[in-house]
């Protein structure tokens, strides 16, 4: 039997602007198909399977599975074939964050890993949170004076990998300029442009261009 | 018409609600002094003595300050006048590789850089991270929110500022 599927989710952009009030936009998709697997073999022999992805960086479909697996950071796939024993995976993702992660309670995070929502590496990298799993109690414990001086020192960090608004407008600035943007953000910028003279005033009077100034290739 | 006392309000401010005491307050009509207990609330966490117009945003507040409208943080950093976007008073990161988006992000889950970019503002003197923006490369900075501080008292609460 041969099923076609197709899709379509944000792959390499977020959906929306951001997080609210300090929290991070919410992850963004990507296709995961194994084809060519040993999933007969698997079930004849009652072995493990993937049923999820929890942490892409060190994959269940790799690790279980004998398989042509592709993973796909663009979302939008057009039709491809599967056949029998051939896996789908496709992740949906929850909203955006609202707030600083690092004001974010500790029972809140510890829930989240041992719900399996993040992975340890994310909690301490977002929430700055420091944490052991307990294998004999199956259950995550967070080390609460490694995490408060995890968080102290994501301060400091902030603070010395921070710009001011004028280094930021400077570094953002010279993007434009020297044109180092891609081809699809250009473009998508000298459209803008063309179709609204409100947002081109915007983009200019922001970024201090000339008027003669026209984004490259245009 | 509902009315809660003030300690529900500071447990709802404070997220420490349950659901289904939190469903109630989302689903029953506004009590029409909430405005006035919550910027009583707030007023009582800020160290600080400038009478608190209207909570902007997380931390910040447009406060009274010598007859001026200005935007102060809790910590009491002030941005300035509340119609100047107060993110061009931050410290600024821009999260614009692979490397700084995916320590955020498993493999494949963030943005990647040639389409958009995280920027990080935060409060210049408490650091706490006040917004971030995921824009495309050079996109203008976005100003969140203008409010109609004279409509809002006059003809929504109907009082004088
Ligand atoms: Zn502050």
């Amino acid at each position: 039997m041969f099923i076609n599927f197709f899709g379509a989710r944000d792959g390499l952009a977020f959906h929306g602007s951001g997080g609210m009030h300090g929290g991070y936009p919410h992850a963004t998709g990507y296709r995961l198909i194994a084809k060519n697997t040993n999933m007969e073999e698997i079930i004849r022999n009652q072995d493990p399977y993937p049923i999820a992805d929890a942490d892409p960086n060190n994959g269940d479909f790799e690790k279980l599975l004998v398989a042509d697996i592709i993973r796909k950071s663009h979302c939008s796939i057009y039709p491809v074939n599967l056949k029998n024993y051939d896996l789908v995976h496709f992740a949906l993702s929850g909203g955006p964050g609202y707030g600083d992660p690092i004001e974010r309670s500790l029972a809140a995070v510890k829930q989240d890993l041992d719900d399996e929502i993040y992975t340890s590496e994310i909690v301490e990298n977002v929430y700055g949170v420091k944490v052991k799993y307990n294998e004999a109690k199956k259950e995550w414990i967070i080390d609460k004076e490694a995490t408060s001086e995890c968080r102290r020192n994501m301060i400091k960090r902030r603070e010395e990998e921070s710009m001011t608004f004028d280094e930021f407008w400077e570094y953002e600035r010279t993007k434009i300029i020297e044109n180092n943007l891609s081809e699809h953000v250009t473009r998508m910028y000298s459209e803008s442009i063309e179709h609204s003279t409100k947002w081109k005033n915007i983009f200019y009077e922001f970024w201090k261009l000339d008027e003669d100034f026209k984004m490259e290739g245009i | 018409m509902a009315s809660y006392d003030k300690k529900t309000l500071e447990r709802l401010i404070d997220g420490d609600l349950n659901w289904s005491e939190l469903r109630n307050i989302i689903a029953e009509s506004k009590d029409l002094d909430r405005f006035e207990k919550i910027l009583g609330i707030l007023q009582e966490k800020v160290d600080w003595n400038e009478k608190i117009l209207l909570p902007l945003h997380e931390h910040l507040y447009i406060v009274l300050k010598h007859g001026e409208r200005i935007v102060k943080c809790d910590c009491g950093y002030e941005f300035g006048d509340y119609k100047k976007n107060w993110k061009l008073k931050c410290r600024i990161n821009v999260r614009d590789t692979e490397h700084e988006i995916n320590e955020l992000y498993p493999k494949d889950m963030g943005c990647h850089p040639l389409w958009m970019e995280i920027r990080e503002f935060f409060c210049p003197n408490c650091l706490v991270l006040l917004e971030t923006e995921s824009v495309p490369p050079g996109y203008p900075v976005i100003f969140n929110f203008l409010p109609d501080i004279d409509t809002f008292y006059k003809k929504w609460l109907k009082k004088s500022l």
